[in-house]
Parts: structure tokens; sequence; C-alpha cells
């Protein structure tokens, strides 16, 4: 899938530069088109956030790797960041498995985002990595307030907690899009976009077996 | 001590045998207090807020009725729109899942057209992008004869 995804980039943006980080195991001649791949990414469900803050570039595009590109307005998607230390999709409730919780309600989604190269806010990825280890081990939050058995799962639950609970958003500047959905495609209603579908983020997940995550960015410098 | 009558309204508007209300209560120094309150018919109080609110808890339970339709109505409405959207999603999300097994296929993989490989990801149906994955196949053959 992330092979996929990154010739899907290509397609439409020929010039993007795309690291891949995987496992020794899962290279093949096909990584050619890679322009880093990036071995010994831990045996973690989410080691797409130890990745994170491991970006080569100034401003780095994420995408989980079931995305597809469909569209050549993804050679603008850097310009999308504006003054802003990251970009994300706003949850839609209807589109999400868990949104609302007694303690609050899960706002950023966090299947593509853009960001860029900043000491606090790759600090807070490696907090996000820790904490959402931790949150697999243990639950220190309220159960009434947060209950464990919805939230535990979820790394957009670990991101919620950092912005809100440990303070991050008032240290990092973290906004939403202007037409996110075309940036984060997901079984959206096809009115909430207002200009052409550049991120189709699948849900076809259940081909190969998810203990592990290819990771791919995308760069301008 | 006196005492008033506030918000009374159906408990429900088809049978019209309990009215249920706030009751306000003054107390002699000029305090205010407020407690629910239960009329079933035949009680003291009934004939009283039937004579003062029966026309306005009529209103009440009309648009009461009015608001639980349009409620009932918009969601089935959503369902229908959910599940032309889920349909439509499960045939997009099984197109690409082959799209994904085309591309596992030996001589597809290995291929170094990246044109046609495009033409397969863009493909609209599963007929497409298996032509699509011939062609390639037929053209890979070709070169290297």
């Amino acid at each position: 899938m992330a092979i996929n995804c990154a010739e899907s980039i290509l397609d439409f943006y020929p010039d993007a530069n795309i690291t891949l980080f995987t496992h020794e195991e899962w290279i093949d001649s096909r990584c050619d088109i890679f322009d880093n791949v990036v071995k010994g990414v831990p045996a973690n469900s989410r080691a797409k956030l130890w990745a994170l803050s491991q970006s080569p570039y100034d401003k780095t595009f994420y995408l989980d790797a079931e995305c597809e590109i469909v569209h050549e307005d993804i050679s603008t998607v850097f310009d999308t960041l504006e003054d802003d230390d990251m970009k994300m999709m706003r949850v839609r409730p209807y589109a999400g498995a868990v949104t609302k919780f007694p303690g609050g309600e899960l706002i950023h989604h966090c299947g593509t985002f853009v960001y860029r190269n900043k000491k606090e806010l790759y600090k807070f990825f490696d907090l996000w990595y820790d904490y959402y280890i931790k949150q697999q081990e243990e639950w220190d939050l309220n159960p009434l307030m947060y209950p464990p058995h919805m939230l535990k799962p979820w790394d957009m639950f670990t991101f919620w907690r950092l912005l809100y609970l440990e303070g991050w958003n008032e240290e990092l500047k973290i906004n939403f899009w202007k037409d996110d959905a075309r940036w984060n495609f997901h079984g959206l209603k096809e009115e909430e976009l207002k200009a052409p579908m550049v991120v189709n983020h699948r849900t076809t997940t259940s081909l190969r077996p998810t203990l592990l995550n290819h990771e791919k960015n995308i760069n301008s410098k | 001590m006196e005492r008033k009558f506030i918000n009374p309204y159906w408990e429900d508007g088809e049978s019209k045998n309990r009215i249920r209300c706030q009751v306000q209560i003054t107390g002699e120094d000029g305090t205010k207090k407020i407690f629910p309150a239960v009329i079933s018919e035949g009680s003291d109080d009934w004939d009283y807020l039937v004579e003062n609110f029966k026309e306005e808890m009529d209103k009440i339970w009309e648009n009461y009725l009015s608001h639980r339709d349009a409620k009932r109505a918009a969601k089935v409405e959503q369902k229908q729109e959910e599940k032309a959207r889920n349909k439509e999603r499960v045939k997009q999300e099984a197109l690409f899942a082959k799209k994904l097994e085309i591309f596992e296929i030996e001589a597809i993989k290995n291929s170094k057209n990246r044109k046609i490989k495009s033409l397969i990801r863009k493909s609209k149906s599963e007929t497409e992008a298996l032509l699509y994955a011939s062609v390639l196949i037929n053209r890979d053959l070709d070169l290297e004869e």
C-alpha cells in the first residue's frame, strides 16, 4: 500500500521527495522510487508516531499508507501550512468511531497532516509516541471522564490529551485546513468538498496485517 | 401563601388524562419556590387547569408532535443517505482492493512502466484496471522479445 501511495504522489507531483519508514524485510526493488528508506522502525502499531520527528525535511506532509493522491494540487500542500506549525483535518463525528466522551471531544483527525521542522513540535511528536505506548499499558486518567474502553486504542486521544490536558495547545500553532476535507477524504459526504479531492483516504486496511506501518513524507524545500 | 401553576402540558396528548406542570409557591415572606407536579383527571386542580390552559396545552402537544415527526423523518432520510454513501464506499474500496491485488502480480509488480501503472490506479472499474494490466503485461513481453 505504501508503494501505491508513493506512486500516486508521483503520478501528480513527479518532483516530490518521499521518505519511507519501514522494516528491512519489507524492502524490495520497488522502494527505488523513495528518496530515503529508513529501516529500524519500532515494531509497534503506532510506529508512525515515532517516525514523525525523524523526517529529514523542512516541511513534511504525513500520510497514512492507505491514502491515494488523486489531484495535482498535492504540489501545493506545503503552501497550506502558512504560519502554523501543523495543519490538520477536523474530525467529522458521522465518519468517526469515537468522537465525544464525558471529558471532551476529539476534533483533530490524525490520518494526514502537514507540519514544519520545529524543535517544540518534534518534542510534542516524541511525547505523542511515548504517551501512546504508556496508554496501552496503563490508564492513569479518571475512567468516568475518560473511559478507557472507548479511548485506549486511539492515538487521536493521545494527541487530544497532550493538547488539552498537558497544555501543548498553548505551545504550538496547530490549526485546521480551510478546505480540510480535500486533504483527508475518508468516507465523508461529497458536499464536504469545497474543491477537488486531493487525498483519498482509503479504509481498506484488511488486506495486509497491520502490525507495522509504512511511513512516507513529501517535502518542499 | 400563594400558589401558581406554571408551564402545564399534557403528559400524553392522545389520552389527555394527566397534566404535568410546575407549581410556584410564594411564602408569606415573599420567597418563591417551584415544585414539579402531576395532576390527574378527577383531582382537585384538574378542572381549573383544563379550563384555563387546555388551548395552550393542545398547541404545545401539536408542536411536540410536529417536531417529533420531523426528527423521525430526518433520521430516516439520514439513514438512507448513509446507506447510499456506504454502498458507494464499499464499491470504491472493493475496486481499490482489486487494484492492489493487480499490483501484487509479479509481472505488474516488477514492471517499470509507470505510465500504465498510473492508468491502472486511475481506473474507474475493475474491467478497466484489468484491461490496462493486460496491456502492460503485453507491452513488457513485447519489449523482452
